[in-house]
């Protein structure tokens, strides 16, 4: 009865899909799936896959819960779910906690249980049938209608009735829109004007008044023409239009975040590409396609260096913090480069479709996934720009440094130990000699340490440590000269006195060096004969072990135990570089000697895990030096336990510290570790660690201890010159050693996969496989898979596609953007629905068509642009024009534009006549006054952008930019009034105008005006100047009045703002 | 009302506003421009993005100090009570879920006392004793949890919704939502002595037009005439300035009469230097405490951080949009060593955050400003290195007041250990969704549309409290 209903919800509910009733339940079925995408499958996945999934590893109660079927079938206790019967849902009666309790870490929220509960009420909607794809609802027939994804048209050029207006075809696409909404075209810009835009445009600088004045006086029908192709042969040219490209490309050298990042101090190498590529009008196709896949494209090639830093536009992406939560962090990152893909070369907002399918475009999550398998398939890479030589040659010198220091090191860490423990049959001596010391100068003396050493036949330098270790100051410190201190307490001490105190406390240091020799063996565990063994109590504990004393011996009595529990713990240091070894331990009794690591262990805790025969690392045990080949690694903390078997009598062993932790600098140096056994399992904890009193004698700041500055002194003869000649290899490996080889930040191929659709965005949550390929709208249903690698040199192919329809179509309207201050697109990254509708579309098609004709000429585009009547107009208003297109979208004017960050700075120490027009290289601090480069060459941070920048605007390079915000903000202002920057360009400009004019105010002021503005000053302005010269400046201005006046012209708005 | 000095003047646009009922905008700038006084109607036309503008709905609040402890305070040291830690001290229940991603040890009871203060009776540990005498004007949220437990997602988490750097600071979308009413000062501002782990991507405007950034102080040297950079010109005496903008002026004038008079940009550039020429004036007045009484100084105390909450109160005053405090530079309070150290962080910021309170109160703006303390995440009630906590983010402690919030009450409530959140849950998003409501917004509302989405603070989450609300 039971399993019919079942069936019959099931068809109810499923069958919809092709009953006659489809389009009414759609909604409803839409709607109850996405219940279960939002609320039950997260769960699921979360709580209960890990026992219940085909994949588990351990497969719980025979019940599966990843798909429809297995859910409703159940597991060995029956179906897991009833559609629409709770009450038989035995599922719900295990979240309730009622006869089965799941998951079994703790009863889920009741308001997850409550929607489990819906769930199942509404029928348990469940689209989980073993890997099918989730249909997606787009219909791309009719999706690809939309103007952008339809092929690039070669339209007709347009008639026009003002004939006599056009100077080339863009202008009878502009006019005719012009004519049909009653708008005319102002009067052309005047030549001042016009050469002005075009230098500011091209090169991102101002033109010199020669060049003015050249083209002023160039009658000719080509005069402009010629100003074009002068200016588009500038190596300035690629200076200016890279960093267009780099706003798109996100462009910096770092990484937001503060902690573990790795400064990209390469990636001007793809800046310095991006504007060579530009200057040498690389077609832009190859451009594209070099930045996807240049490290798989004309590999053998001599540019194939070059092609390794192209990829730049990723290799330069973003880094996520990955502490915690990797898989997001890691997904986050396949979203930027997915993100910076799609809209920086087509146009597309694909990133919207990472959790589920574009709410606007015919983008589904699963072509999200196919190019995010793309990224997931490739990896960031430092690539060397280099021969494999070089890179072998630069990495076999560095071996070679780190040899040489490592074998000092070695050498002064090996005298240290040795020099320190062969002095421990003088600390008697030495403290003998320090008390004596201390009578003299209680008795007024000024006592002379060289006299004393000399006296006592000890070194001076150690007996002035000893000196300060004994001192009054330091009493509490070492709890074992507890009793020298107890001497200063009494009035005269008899000689005897002191020394048995200090013979007792060499005497005791010299035990202790015996138990870490295993000559004996010392147990913190006092045995009380009168008390009888507290089961749980530790049988033996070693002192602390250590890298100045790394082994204790253990020697335990067993006679009446059944188990063996090994216990190693860390000693109050933490765990770090706890490698601990049980070396040779061994059962012996009447039975013989058996090796227990012939025994198997019954159980095994802890951290380390345990080894046979090798250390925590799997190598070879080592301990101080010496190599043991039987033994038991492992790691604090650790319990190892054993079941004995009859016939022995006692368990003996020597507790180690590893090398392979000791040997770790720092960590190594405070490694501490105890080892205690027990016979039961262990209740209390090993008795007190007690002091380490070796590494307080002995170690590095103890009075026997030499450090490695000072031990060069205490070298005699063949040890000393042995030091020498290391020190002298040492420096002759660094100075052999070949130069850092240079990298590119670059990308390349890697474990090549596809991804999962992650449900939600969510990477725990997978559902669906998106094999690798392009998109589903440009290349249709039954495109085929990328095979090849990675598959970006397919991509790289479909996007640099002259069939691509949006590729051509964003550049052009990139280019255009950055002449007229807008796109015939508003929205240049984004050619979407929600994106702006072009203002000209048959422009913009004949503008790509064109384009892709020249072979992606970006240079041929520009000349074809500015040659127009439509560049060529003035700025001038027109209230009738206003009126009807106040935004002048249809260019009736040239808008006026401030000029950006870049631009305003470079023209500031241009006209100024500071400019440094280097090209290329590290990027170069803003911050720097004297920093005189182009802007361009500046650092970009994605962690702290230079305030300068970030004050005008310049874009977060965090994300991708498709065009600058403009905003007015007064701290701009307080930057032009206040700012030394801009101080030193006014003492600058005032300086250069007093060098090349003639010594009178008036040629200064027409001087400055040529180079500010390019243009003659106006009899207004010039009185106005010389009046604001004649007034007397204020005794404590320190700055004269000419230059308060340069600072005024350089502030002004025309030097801010393009006509 | 207010008649201090750092009362903002009515801003030309608003004085225009209030006269120019009834008149179309543009027929009033064209009157003006023939009447010659073209250039002091400059902002009329020009879109200011920072003017005030009118929120959703009624506000709560207007304004929002921040007070940030950075490195993440501990929820059972400070406002979370929790006896079971004596109880349990050094030990680990063996059904107690306590992980955390780094090795911990046994529960470690508070080094320090709580007692109950105010009418309202809440418990706050003695390391608080000031804010505790305020306590009936604070809502304790106990049940705060967010994603990450590592400073820098949490941080970004904390300031833009979102554990990556992708995202605009709560602070940037005030301003682009509600604008601010000074526009002689910043309408974000940002105090901290140095700079806080993550550093300025946490106030960042992100894919928001630059405008609405927050511009960061380093309050280690309160000197006003270096707080805000370029604020003081050190080459000319003021009138010998102001006869330089003169003729900048003068000039800008000429450039925009020659290009037909009419232009949003320019207008708005000229007018913006004249804001900028008094900023100078009034923004080293606002950062200079030395104007405020002996009593005032005295009551906030000695200290960086007691500065800041000074100098927090006057921008406020100023109208000032949103202040955020960060302790220090850094992430001082993430104790993992020993939680003792939270005492001293403690002492720096107590008698500081009551007088804050207090001082509010007294001028009548408490009411009117929403306080904002907390950190990144909380810690662990188990011990890590001795007596250190791990980071936590399962749940912790922040807390409101003023700004139409409930006091003297608590909110949620983490488990028996104080470990998660467990009682009526509060995502950072759902506080974010709440302070949005205080300030009159809708946080589903106050989209920008970006990369083909509307973006929200909240991205695709959050839930407003209403329950906190007085």
């Amino acid at each position: 009865m039971r399993s019919f209903k079942v069936v019959g919800v099931i068809v109810a509910v499923f069958a919809a899909g092709v009953s006659g009733s489809a389009i009414a339940e759609e909604p409803t079925e839409r709607a109850q799936l996405e219940f279960f995408e939002a609320k039950i499958r997260p769960v699921l996945v979360q709580h209960c896959y890990e026992c219940h999934a085909a994949d588990a590893k351990n497969i719980k109660g025979g019940l599966l819960l990843d798909t429809r079927a297995a859910t409703l079938k159940g597991g060995d206790s029956g179906p897991a779910v009833v559609a629409k019967n709770v009450d038989d849902s035995l599922l719900i009666n295990a979240l309730r906690h009622e006869s089965f309790e799941m998951p079994p870490k703790g009863k889920l929220p009741d308001t997850v249980i409550a929607d489990f509960v819906t769930w199942v009420e509404m029928g348990a909607p469940d689209p989980r049938d073993g890997g099918a794809v989730a249909a997606s609802t787009i219909n791309f027939e009719e999706a690809r209608q939309f103007w952008s994804y339809q092929p690039i048209a070669h339209p007709e050029i347009p008639k026009v009735q003002q004939a006599d207006w056009p100077r080339n075809s863009i202008d009878h696409f502009t006019l005719a829109k012009m004519e049909q909404l009653g708008l005319h075209p102002v009067t052309p810009a005047g030549k001042t004007e016009l050469i002005r835009r075009a230098t500011f445009d091209l090169i991102g600088l101002p033109p010199t008044p020669e060049e003015v004045a050249a083209f002023v006086e160039d009658q000719s029908s080509e005069a402009f023409a010629k100003v074009i192709d002068r200016l588009l042969s500038s190596q300035h040219y690629g200076e200016r239009w890279g960093r267009y490209w780099l706003d798109v490309a996100r462009y910096a050298e770092d990484q937001a975040h503060t902690f573990s990042v790795t400064a990209n101090t390469n990636g001007y190498r793809y800046r310095d590409w991006v504007v060579s590529a530009f200057n040498s009008d690389m077609p832009y196709n190859n451009f594209v396609k070099l930045q996807i896949a240049g490290d798989l494209i004309d590999v053998e090639s001599s540019h194939s260096y070059d092609n390794l830093v192209a990829l730049g536009y990723f290799g330069l992406g973003a880094q996520y913090y990955k502490n915690s939560d990797a898989a997001k962090a890691a997904a986050d990152e396949l979203d930027d480069r997915v993100d910076t893909l799609t809209r920086g070369f087509l146009g597309l907002t694909v990133s919207c479709a990472r959790c589920h399918d574009h709410k606007f475009d015919p983008i589904p999550t699963q072509d999200y996934y196919s190019l995010a398998g793309i990224f997931n398939s490739s990896k960031l890479h430092n690539a060397p720009l280099c021969k494999p030589e070089d890179v072998a040659a630069y990495n076999a010198g560095q071996q070679r440094i780190k040899t040489a220091e490592e074998a000092v090191k070695k050498f002064l860490a090996d005298e240290n130990s040795t020099a320190a423990e062969s002095r421990v049959g003088e600390i008697a001596t030495f403290m003998e000699a320090v008390w004596k010391y201390r009578v003299a100068s209680a008795s007024g003396q000024s006592p002379n340490t060289a006299e004393f050493a000399k006296q006592a036949d000890i070194s001076e330098f150690l007996f002035k440590r000893w000196i300060s270790f004994l001192d009054s100051k330091e009493k509490g410190k070492v709890d074992a000269l507890d009793a020298w201190f107890a001497l200063d307490s009494k009035g005269a001490v008899p000689p005897e006195e002191v020394t048995k105190v200090a013979a007792e406390f060499q005497q005791r240091i010299q035990s202790l060096l015996d138990v870490r020799d295993g000559v004996a063996t010392s147990n913190l565990v006092e045995a009380n004969e009168n008390e009888p063994h507290k089961p749980g109590s530790p049988r033996f504990v070693t002192p602390l072990v250590t890298k100045i004393r790394p082994t204790a011996g253990i020697d335990v009595d067993i006679r009446d135990a059944k188990q063996l529990f090994l216990v190693v713990s860390e000693g109050a240091n933490g765990n770090s570089c706890d490698h601990s070894d049980w070396l040779e331990p061994r059962l012996i009794g009447p039975a013989g000697e058996l090796k227990l690591t012939d025994l198997k262990w019954t159980s095994l805790e802890g951290f380390g895990g345990a080894k046979i025969d090798r250390n925590y690392e799997g190598r070879k045990i080592r301990v101080g030096g010496k190599e043991y080949s039987f033994g038991i690694g492992t790691h604090a903390p650790s319990l190892i336990v054993y079941d004995l078997p009859d016939g022995y009598e006692r368990f003996k062993a020597i507790g180690g510290l590893d090398n392979s932790g000791s040997d770790q600098g720092g960590c190594g140096e405070q490694a501490s570790i105890q080892f205690s056994v027990y016979t039961e399992k262990p209740v209390d904890g090993p008795v007190g660690v007690g002091e380490d009193l070796l590494t307080k004698v002995l170690g590095k700041d103890g009075p026997l201890a030499v450090g490695n500055d000072d031990l060069e002194k205490f070298l005699t003869g063949e040890k000393k010159e042995q030091l020498t000649k290391l020190r002298a290899e040492q420096e002759e490996a660094k100075k052999t050693a070949p130069a850092m080889y240079p990298i590119a930040h670059s990308y390349a191929e890697a474990n090549v996969a596809d991804m999962k659709v992650f449900v939600r965005g969510n990477p725990a949550n997978q559902r669906e496989l998106a094999p690798r390929r392009f998109l589903t709208v440009l290349a249709g249903e039954d495109q085929p898979l990328f095979t090849n690698g990675s598959g970006r040199s397919e991509l790289a192919e479909a996007i640099a596609s002259d069939d691509n329809p949006l590729t051509a179509r964003v550049m052009v309207n990139r280019l255009w953007q950055h002449h007229f201050g807008r796109g015939i697109v508003g929205t240049p990254s984004n050619f979407g629905k929600q994106g702006e509708a072009p203002t000209h579309p048959e422009l913009l098609d004949y503008l790509a068509a064109k384009f892709i004709e020249s072979g992606w000429s970006i240079k041929s585009l520009h000349r074809e642009i500015m040659l127009s009547s439509t560049y060529q107009l003035s700025s001038s208003f027109s209230e009738a024009n206003a009126n009807i297109d106040g935004d002048n979208r249809f260019l009736w004017k040239m808008s006026r534009r401030r000029l950006d960050v870049e631009a305003w700075r470079d023209a500031l120490l241009d006209v100024s006549g500071r400019l440094d027009r280097a090209f290329g290289g590290p990027s170069t601090n803003l911050a720097d006054a004297n920093n005189v480069r182009r802007t361009i060459y500046a650092k970009v941070s994605r962690h702290e952008l230079d305030s300068l920048l970030r004050l005008f605007d310049f874009p977060d390079a965090n994300i991708t930019s498709e065009k600058r915000s403009e905003t007015t903000v007064p701290q701009q202002q307080l930057f032009v009034l206040n700012s030394p920057f801009m101080v030193e360009q006014a003492k600058a400009f005032s300086a250069r105008v007093h060098k090349e004019a003639a010594d009178n105010d008036d040629a200064r002021i027409k001087q400055a005006f040529l180079l500010a503005y390019g243009r003659p000053v106006t009899d207004l302005e010039l009185e106005l100047g010389l009046a604001y010269l004649g007034i007397k400046s204020d005794e404590q201005n320190k700055l004269t009045r000419w230059e308060q006046y340069a600072q005024v012209l350089l502030g002004g708005n025309e030097f801010m703002y393009l006509d | 009302m207010n008649q201090s000095p750092l009362h903002r003047t009515l801003s030309r646009r608003e004085s225009l506003h209030r006269m120019g009922t009834g008149l179309g905008m543009l027929g009033l700038a064209g009157i003006l421009a023939q009447d010659g006084t073209l250039a002091q109607a400059a902002d009329v036309n020009s879109d200011n993005p920072l003017a005030p503008k009118v929120p959703h709905f009624t506000p709560r609040a207007k304004h929002v100090i921040h007070l940030f402890m950075n490195g993440g305070p501990s929820q059972v040291d400070t406002f979370d009570p929790k006896p079971a830690l004596e109880k349990y001290n050094g030990q680990r229940p063996p059904n107690a879920d306590l992980k955390t991603e780094r090795k911990t040890g046994g529960l470690l009871m508070s080094p320090f006392k709580f007692q109950k203060y105010g009418q309202s009776g809440i418990e706050v540990s003695d390391i608080f004793p000031h804010i505790g005498s305020c306590i009936d004007d604070i809502c304790v949220v106990r049940s705060m949890h967010t994603n990450i437990p590592n400073h820098e997602p949490s941080l970004l988490m904390m300031n833009s919704g979102e554990t990556q750097p992708t995202r605009p600071a709560m602070g940037s979308w005030l301003l682009y939502g509600l604008g601010t009413e000074n526009q002689n000062l910043p309408g974000f501002v940002v105090l901290c002595p140095g700079k806080p782990v993550v550093g300025p991507q946490l106030w960042s405007n992100s894919f928001l037009p630059g405008i609405f950034q927050g511009t960061h102080i380093n309050n280690s040297n309160m000197e006003p005439s270096k707080v805000i950079r370029h604020i003081n010109n050190a080459w000319l005496s003021s009138s010998s300035q102001r006869e330089q903008l003169d003729l900048l002026k003068r000039m800008n004038e000429i450039h925009l009469e020659r290009r037909g008079g009419q232009d949003n940009p320019l207008e708005a550039r000229i007018e913006s230097l004249e804001m900028a020429f008094r900023m100078q004036t009034e923004a080293q007045q606002v950062f200079d405490l030395k104007q405020e009484t002996k009593e005032t100084q005295e009551a906030y105390g000695p200290g960086k951080f007691a500065d800041a909450c000074l100098a927090a109160r006057r921008l406020v005053e100023s109208g000032v949009r949103m202040v955020q405090v960060y302790y220090g530079d850094g992430q001082p309070w993430d104790d993992h060593e020993d939680i003792k150290a939270h005492a001293n962080k403690a002492k720096d910021v107590d008698q500081p955050i009551a007088a804050l309170i207090n001082d509010l109160k007294a001028r009548d703006l408490l009411k009117d400003t929403l306080i904002i303390w907390g950190g990144e995440f909380g810690r662990t009630p188990v011990a890590e290195n001795g007596n250190g906590r791990d980071h936590n983010h399962h749940g912790f402690s922040m807390w409101l007041a003023g700004g139409g919030v409930k006091g003297g009450m608590t909110y949620g409530a983490t488990d028996e250990f104080g470990f998660a959140a467990v009682e009526k849950k509060v995502h950072v998003h759902d506080l974010h969704a709440t302070i949005l409501h205080l300030m009159g917004l809708n946080h589903e509302k106050l989209t920008f549309r970006y990369s083909g989405r509307d973006f929200r603070l909240t991205d695709v989450h959050g839930q407003v409290i209403h329950e906190l609300f007085a």
